[in-house]
């Protein structure tokens, strides 16, 4: 059987900078975003559909041109919905991004996993510690598509891995994954291995970058122990 | 008796041709004083063209999460108007139409995805 003993991985950062994106601008200090600060109150649909942030740090290309015209990070951080875009240095801060205390401050109750950010925010929302908002300005239409998918590869030396929809369309929209992470056309192989996933492809797109890393094996092989 | 009937019938068709013709006809007007370039227009022109744009734009691809509750009929006629719409994207201020060009598309293909899937549902049946 092929289990974790099979696989490598770097320690784990500290919980407040798992899923952390530095950005570099030009003539002005690094930004740091951190994802936990911001999905503790928005779905990743608001940013990655609605605002149309690409799912790859560095391709968006925002630009402050853009934030002020109310894109981007603009599109909150405008004085009403968050601090507004004339308080620079509160993003233009380099360094780190926000500190292990802040961290507990913000995180404290939620449940617990042992990667990552440390919190399970599948369950945090399922319970309704967190509820955070699934738009910014057109509600969408919802409609309960909760097909759970057993993924089985042609290999019968690993337990086979779940995909969830009822617990990824609590954060995404559809249309996040369908058709450019996950097309009915086209599917091939390599959609079947790990190593596509460590190569930040199909499942590994967010897991490992946002959503919990890959070493949490249990929690999509039900019946395997996660890395140590 | 009969024949009143027809008529009546007829001049609905026709009111209803006429309705659906005006409704075209000033959505691509809009489009047209949407391009502030090409018209000369004030500012605030462009703007309602393009909010018109854009609340088209919400009520053709706010059911992409439903997707899969729409009939491979709904589906087509979804995906024709995003089509009719990517037309207009010119009417679009530039920022707009950087976010919006991607959203149009990626709605377009969801609803082509779940077509698919659904005509391949039916094929295994
Ligand atoms: C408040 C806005 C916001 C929210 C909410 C948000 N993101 Fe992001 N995300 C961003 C930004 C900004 C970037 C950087 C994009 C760039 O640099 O072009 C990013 C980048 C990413 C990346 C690329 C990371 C990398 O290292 O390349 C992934 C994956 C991602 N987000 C997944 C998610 C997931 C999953 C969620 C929900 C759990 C989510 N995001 C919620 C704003 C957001
Ligand atoms: C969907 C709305 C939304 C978007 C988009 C958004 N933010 Fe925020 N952001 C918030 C809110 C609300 C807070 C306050 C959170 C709190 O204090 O609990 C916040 C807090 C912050 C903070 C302070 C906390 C910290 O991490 O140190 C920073 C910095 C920040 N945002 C940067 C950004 C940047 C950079 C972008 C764009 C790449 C962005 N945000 C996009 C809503 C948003
Ligand atoms: C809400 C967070 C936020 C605030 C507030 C903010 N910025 Fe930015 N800024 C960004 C992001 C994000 C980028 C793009 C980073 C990248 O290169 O990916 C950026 C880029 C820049 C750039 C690089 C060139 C450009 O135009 O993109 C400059 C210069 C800049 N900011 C200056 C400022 C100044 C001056 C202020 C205050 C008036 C400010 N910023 C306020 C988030 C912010
Ligand atoms: C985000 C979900 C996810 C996580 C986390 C995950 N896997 Fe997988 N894994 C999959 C999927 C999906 C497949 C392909 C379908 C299958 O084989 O069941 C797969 C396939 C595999 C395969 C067979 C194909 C190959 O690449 O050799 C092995 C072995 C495997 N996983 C081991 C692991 C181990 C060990 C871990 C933890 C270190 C792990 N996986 C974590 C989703 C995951
Ligand atoms: C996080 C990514 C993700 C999200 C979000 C998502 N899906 Fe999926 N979907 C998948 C994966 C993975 C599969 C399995 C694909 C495979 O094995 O090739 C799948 C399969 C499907 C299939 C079956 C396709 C076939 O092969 O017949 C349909 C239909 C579908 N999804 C519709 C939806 C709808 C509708 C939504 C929104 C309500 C949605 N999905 C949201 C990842 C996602
Ligand atoms: C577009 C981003 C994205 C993609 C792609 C994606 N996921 Fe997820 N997934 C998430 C997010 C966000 C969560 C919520 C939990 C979290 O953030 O840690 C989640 C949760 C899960 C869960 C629920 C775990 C639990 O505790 O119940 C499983 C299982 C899972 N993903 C497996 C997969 C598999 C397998 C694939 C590939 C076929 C995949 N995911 C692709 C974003 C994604």
């Amino acid at each position: 059987m092929m289990g974790p003993q099979n696989f490598n991985f770097a320690a784990d950062p500290p919980a407040q900078s798992y899923g952390n994106i530095i950005m570099k601008p030009e003539g002005a200090k690094p930004v740091i975003f951190s994802h936990w600060v911001h999905r503790l109150r928005y779905t990743c649909r608001v940013c990655h559909f609605e605002l149309q942030i690409n799912f790859k740090a560095g391709t968006t290309g925002i630009t402050m041109e853009d934030n002020v015209e109310g894109k981007y990070c603009g599109a909150c951080h405008n004085g009403k919905t968050a601090f507004g875009i004339e308080n620079c240095g509160r993003c233009h801060k380099g360094g780190a991004g926000p500190d292990e205390k802040e961290f507990a401050k913000k995180t404290s109750g939620l449940p617990t996993t042992e990667h990552g950010n440390r919190i399970d925010w599948n369950l945090a929302m399922e319970e309704n510690y967190i509820k955070p908002a699934d738009y910014l300005t057109a509600k969408p239409e919802k409609f309960q598509f909760n097909q759970a998918i057993t993924i089985r590869a042609a290999w019968d030396y690993v337990p086979s891995a779940v995909f969830p929809h009822k617990a990824h369309n609590r954060w995404l929209d559809c249309n996040n994954c369908h058709p450019d992470i996950f097309d009915i056309k086209n599917r091939t192989e390599e959609q079947n291995r790990m190593e596509s996933y460590f190569k930040g492809k199909f499942c590994g797109v967010c897991h490992g970058k946002v959503a919990f890393p890959l070493k949490d094996c249990s929690r999509c092989h039900l019946g395997m122990t996660n890395w140590r | 008796m009969k024949k009143m009937m027809l008529a009546a019938f007829l001049a609905v068709l026709i009111l209803c041709v006429a309705a659906f013709a005006a409704g075209q006809s000033s959505e691509g007007q809009s489009s047209g004083t949407g391009h502030p370039s090409d018209t000369g227009q004030l500012n605030g022109a462009g703007a309602s063209g393009q909010n018109a744009w854009i609340e088209q734009f919400n009520d053709v691809c706010s059911a992409t999460t439903a997707s899969m509750a729409l009939s491979k009929g709904q589906l087509k006629s979804r995906i024709s108007r995003t089509d009719a719409l990517k037309l207009r994207l010119d009417g679009l201020e530039e920022s707009a139409k950087k976010v919006y060009s991607r959203r149009l598309r990626m709605c377009h293909d969801m609803y082509d995805f779940s077509l698919k899937a659904k005509e391949k549902a039916d094929t295994k049946k």
